[in-house]
């Protein structure tokens, strides 16, 4: 746990609290400036992971084509979507393990936001043993936790209807980056799993912040926006969440 | 298919361990460091577990104990529900009444408890309204009690009718420290690092006294004209009251290896000063010398206290010490030991007719500071009590 704390959480912790200082006594600022540095620093990841995730959309039709072939064979169908993976080069999981890398640091991240709210005085004691030295970290804290109107220590529900606007901007745009990246499958189970995540995922995540210090809503609220343009660059659109948007035009019949 | 599930899996794991990391129980639920008060043979303080606690200092027992219960909003789809608030004020006793603040996620309130039954004779703000949760002592001068609260004001009740006198405008994000009264002014240290003086009548800002880039950690201890107040940037500031000068800074140079957490002790100009590096500061109160020093390497979280020319400390590992008011205190580690809780100190304690009264880790321990021991202790767990 000490190994945690001395290489990941403590620096992070210190930088999100410098961040802080230098950015006018603004957390939410700082939470937002981080995010962007974190999501800058794992950018060679991330972009392996979105690229991986291109790959899999780009033979999406390919393995739609399989799926209906081989609707009765799983066995067979497995075989061949592998033999395809192969030929493309693809990994199918390749999308997965640079998430799992990144995670430990959206975790510190995570535990950053909130050891440095220091929402109770027991926190705020025990936030002591985590800095360093710094001048500036020494002078910006206890961290002022006012954001646009938000208390950031506050849970969302707390914080009224913008805590509960953050919710659904949270929820929200988790809903649109499950979407760019959610393939439809010709499996109606697979179908039926993807469209339950698709709906799970964002209402979880919708909810987390009514219970959550409204400074976590803003930074996945930041990390999800983020996520989205990145993606949206990388992959070349808006992926998957054009085919099922409700706002896009019906396809011209009759051909 | 197996793609799917595998995702599932990674997915559930990732979301429970951010659940379990940060999940607003861990590590963000307030327990209340309350300390303990001595008056007329009753030491009085409140528990973890939200109640008000009177023990008779003679026979042990447990006169009696109050519950400190406040209703809080239930989770999604669930009802209200009533849970203990956490104390974080050290009673302040006096004239009959008992009086203490509390703490919960909705609020604060103070109370006023009989001093010999514990019942609640008064509360503010009353018919289930809050203000804001408290964590600094109140402070009575006259008829008056005075407290802050993390709505960020002052909040100034007549003691006769437990009614609001005045509330200051917001001076902080929060008050946690406690003002202090000298004459018809009131002093309050923020952690924007700002002292401000107030009206004790009206609760009108009167002045910034003095500013500072880093917050104050300390309530303000005024000692003749000068303020002595510490600060989370590692240095305890002497500040003159009516020029609103710095008359100096401690240490001079770099800052201590922590900040000063718990308000410093002026006696007879030498400022006792415990610091979470883990040493105690003598400095000289007029020129902010260093007179001495003692390293326990544990924080000190309580402020010290003196009695009968013996200053007592305890560091935050529960060991207590007792240095003779004339000792230079270097080297003077082994043979000061008083006592080893080997439990957490964190709240004020109170020392009283050769006994020092410290609330550890939930247990009330009573040391005798001339036999060097611990003389009696008591479970303030509600289960044991009732055993």
């Amino acid at each position: 746990m000490e190994v945690w704390y001395l290489i990941i959480l403590n620096p992070i912790l210190n930088v999100l609290i410098a961040l802080t200082h230098f950015l006018g006594g603004q957390f939410g600022l700082a939470i937002i400036a981080l995010t962007i540095i974190v999501r800058l620093a794992s950018w060679p990841l991330n972009k392996r992971q979105l690229k991986s995730t291109k790959a899999m959309q780009d033979l999406q039709p390919k393995i739609q084509e399989l799926q209906k072939k081989y609707s009765k064979n799983q066995q067979k169908l497995q075989q061949e979507m592998m033999k395809l993976y192969k030929e493309a080069g693809v990994n199918p999981l390749g999308c997965l393990w640079p998430m799992l890398i990144q995670f430990p640091i959206w975790i510190a991240l995570y535990q950053s936001i909130m050891r440095a709210l220091a929402t109770t005085p027991e926190n705020l004691l025990a936030l002591h043993r985590h800095l360093y030295s710094w001048e500036v970290v020494r002078n910006a804290v206890p961290l002022g936790s006012e954001f646009l109107g938000l208390e950031l220590g506050l849970t969302g529900s707390q914080n009224g209807p913008l805590g509960i606007l953050l919710a659904i901007i949270v929820g929200g745009t988790m809903w649109v980056q499950q979407k760019m990246t959610q393939a439809p499958s010709a499996d109606p189970r697979q179908q039926s799993t993807a469209r339950m995540m698709t709906v799970m995922m964002p209402l979880m995540f919708g909810m987390l912040p009514l219970m959550f210090p409204s400074g976590l809503a803003l930074f996945w609220a930041v990390s999800n926006i983020i996520g989205i343009v990145t993606q949206y660059f990388v992959t070349g659109g808006w992926g998957y969440l054009k085919v099922s948007s409700p706002f896009q035009s019906p396809a011209p019949k009759g051909k | 298919m197996k793609q799917a599930r595998v995702f599932l899996l990674v997915l559930t794991i990732l979301i429970t361990s951010v659940l379990v990391s940060c999940a607003p129980g861990r590590g963000q639920a307030a327990g209340g460091w309350s300390g303990t008060a001595f008056h007329d043979g009753i030491i009085y303080s409140g528990t973890q577990d939200g109640r008000i606690v009177a023990v008779n200092a003679t026979t042990r027992d447990l006169v009696w104990s109050r519950p400190m219960i406040t209703e809080a909003a239930g989770g999604l789809g669930c009802g209200p529900a009533v849970v203990a608030a956490a104390i974080y004020t050290t009673p302040v006793a006096t004239d009959g009444l008992v009086y203490v603040g509390t703490y919960t996620a909705q609020g604060g309130r103070m109370y006023a408890l009989g001093m010999t039954d514990g019942e609640i004779i008064w509360e503010y703000p009353r018919g289930g309204a809050y203000m804001g949760a408290i964590v600094g002592d109140p402070v009575i001068s006259d008829d008056t009690l005075y407290v802050g609260s993390s709505d960020g004001k002052v909040h100034a009740l007549a003691l006769s009718t437990f009614t609001r006198r005045w509330e200051s405008e917001r001076l902080a994000d929060k008050l946690w420290t406690s003002p202090v009264v000298v004459g018809d002014t009131l002093y309050v240290t923020t952690f924007d690092g700002v002292i401000y003086a107030l009206s004790a009548e009206t609760g009108a800002t009167l002045d910034r006294v003095f500013e500072l880039e880093a917050g104050f950690a300390t309530s303000p201890v005024v000692h003749g004209r000068i303020i002595y107040a510490g600060s989370f940037d590692g240095h305890l500031y002497a500040i003159d009251i009516d020029s609103a000068e710095t008359v100096w800074r401690f240490p001079q140079g770099g800052a201590a290896g922590g900040w000063f957490w718990a308000d410093p002790l002026v006696h007879e100009g030498v400022v006792y000063a415990g610091s979470l590096d883990g040493r105690l500061y003598l400095i000289d109160a007029e020129t902010g010398d260093r007179v001495g020093d003692f390293d326990a390497g544990s924080p000190f979280v309580s402020s010290p206290v003196i009695m009968d020319d013996v200053l007592i400390v305890a560091d935050q590992s529960g060991d207590v010490y007792g240095f003779e008011l004339s000792s230079a205190l270097q080297d003077r580690a082994v043979e000061t030991v008083i006592a080893r809780l080997g439990a957490e100190v964190e709240s004020p304690f109170c020392a009283s007719e050769g006994f020092a009264y410290i609330r550890a880790d939930n247990t009330l321990y009573v040391v005798d500071i001339q036999a060097r021991r611990i003389d009696w202790q008591s479970s303030l767990n509600a289960r044991e009590e009732q055993g």
